[in-house]
């Protein structure tokens, strides 16, 4: 199989063709997904290795319950409902909130090289400090709420699509998001409002 | 936002939480939207609460996952996923023999302290329950007891035990410092969590049956050893008793012998 051609095919034509056993075409649906997968476990979870632990056990999971996804809802929905209920197992595992642990041992000059040289070290101890802000502020809402927020606002999902994966109305997603952004509006705005407003500065230009 | 005094608050849109979010994302149908939009445009509060909370919205952008390297595949052979950073695993799980799958840290300490326990049983049994030796009063040599066949058998099976304890106790070692193929063997745990059960009862029951034989191998055992004292008491005790028989029918004989020289004093005196 030519890899490039692998590249145009849709989800559901790799998921039809993995399911006759075709290991690349299922890895290629892995390539198209693992990045979403894992930073959706990253932001429900909270902590960088569990959430590439519940990212691979996804994909496996997946491949081994493919002869019994016949195709009832789109691969992507599929894939983060196992994703999801492996990100609910792993918070009842742990019987706490997820809290998120930001590594203290990073090089702050070569990370701002990384995003370019209109990015100084300030910018980006802003933007560190303001991601950091955002995580502590997440870990304030309830499952539910977070889930809903992490969803619409990092996974552009519609608000059918996060009740379908919620098992909830539609106006249920509707609530909890207005809360869920409510909470972590009060947050954002207690704390330190001047690194958010440089953040927020920086990535406007 | 009911409060807005320019007569249109009384759009069922003023303030709904439902409609705020619909407007906010751009998620509804386009007649709900313009419907939202049209009573936004004159609402000053609703005006207010969409931008602060948009700026939150904007706020939420600032939060991204660490980068980190993720490159997992599956293969057909294993069907298990690896990091294409990481080490490729030797051997497919499920291709392994059972007691080199992976299975829950519990249940392989269960079964460790299982067999290490059954192990010590035996162990316990076969020094506590030794050849019973004959103590005999009189001093005699004793009778060595044969050595029974089954009694090989069980050092044997003792060693075995041993060794599988020191085999579960290596396994343990071995996944414990590997972090990275957690997962994995997270996975194979779920279908192979049966088999290992089985297993592990079938190695209960082997266990509980060898302590049953070597419970009546050691009560054969004993009894024997019981049957050889009772029979070397009671030839002891023959031997004793006829020693004292011995004595008397020889103080009889001295009695007698001393008594006849007393009566044929006592005739030649009254001669």
């Amino acid at each position: 199989m030519h890899a490039s051609g692998v590249m145009t095919w849709t989800d559901e034509e790799l998921v039809a063709r993995s399911r006759t056993g075709d290991m690349e075409s299922f890895n290629q649906l892995i390539l198209r997904w693992e990045r979403p997968i894992y930073a959706l476990a990253y932001r429900v979870i909270g902590q960088e290795e569990d959430a590439r632990d519940v990212a691979q056990e996804t994909f496996l999971r997946a491949f081994r319950a493919l002869p019994g996804f016949k195709g009832q809802a789109k691969f992507s929905s599929w894939i983060y409902r196992i994703a999801l209920n492996l990100c609910r197992d792993w918070i009842r595992r742990k019987k706490r909130t997820p809290v998120s642990q930001l590594p203290e041992d990073v090089d702050l000059s070569e990370l701002a090289a990384e995003h370019g040289p209109s990015e100084s070290v300030e910018d980006l101890v802003a933007r560190r400090e303001l991601s950091a802000v955002v995580e502590e502020a997440m870990t304030l809402l309830p499952e539910e709420q977070r889930t809903a927020v992490i969803l619409k606002e990092y996974h552009g999902m519609t608000f059918q699509e996060i009740a379908d994966l919620q098992g909830c109305p539609l106006s249920t997603v509707k609530t909890r998001l207005y809360q869920g952004l409510s909470v972590l509006r009060k947050h954002l705005r207690e704390k330190t409002p001047s690194v958010m407003e440089h953040a927020v500065r920086v990535r406007e230009h | 936002m009911k409060n807005v005094p320019d007569g249109l608050n009384r759009s069922p849109y003023c303030g709904d939480p439902g409609a705020l979010v619909s407007y906010l994302y751009n998620d509804g149908t386009p007649e709900e939207l313009a419907a939202i939009a049209t009573h936004v445009q004159t609402c000053e509060a609703c005006t207010t609460e969409l931008a602060s909370l948009g700026d939150t919205r904007e706020r939420l952008s600032a939060w991204s996952p660490p980068q980190t390297e993720l490159g997992f595949t599956l293969s057909a052979s294993d069907a298990l996923p690896v990091s294409a950073t990481g080490p490729a695993p030797a051997v497919a799980a499920a291709d392994l023999p059972w007691w080199r799958q992976s299975s829950p840290v519990w249940m392989q300490a269960v079964a460790a302290t299982m067999v290490f326990a059954a192990g010590m049983a035996v162990g316990t049994s076969g020094r506590g329950a030794g050849p019973v030796s004959p103590v005999s009063t009189a001093g005699a040599p004793q009778p060595a007891l044969a050595q029974p066949a089954a009694l090989k058998e069980e050092i044997v099976s003792r060693r075995e035990l041993t060794d599988l304890e020191e085999r579960l106790r290596a396994e343990l070692a071995r996944l414990s410092p590997a972090p990275a193929a957690q997962p994995v063997q997270t996975a194979v745990r779920s279908t192979d969590d049966e088999a290992l059960m089985t297993r592990f009862r079938a190695l209960v029951s082997e266990s509980e049956e060898r302590q049953r034989s070597e419970l009546a191998l050691r009560t054969a055992q004993v009894l024997r050893d019981i049957e050889i004292q009772r029979k070397v008491d009671v030839a002891t005790l023959q031997q004793d008793i006829g020693k004292i028989q011995g004595v008397t029918g020889a103080e009889l004989r001295q009695q007698r012998e001393l008594y006849n020289q007393l009566i044929n004093r006592a005739g030649l005196q009254g001669r």
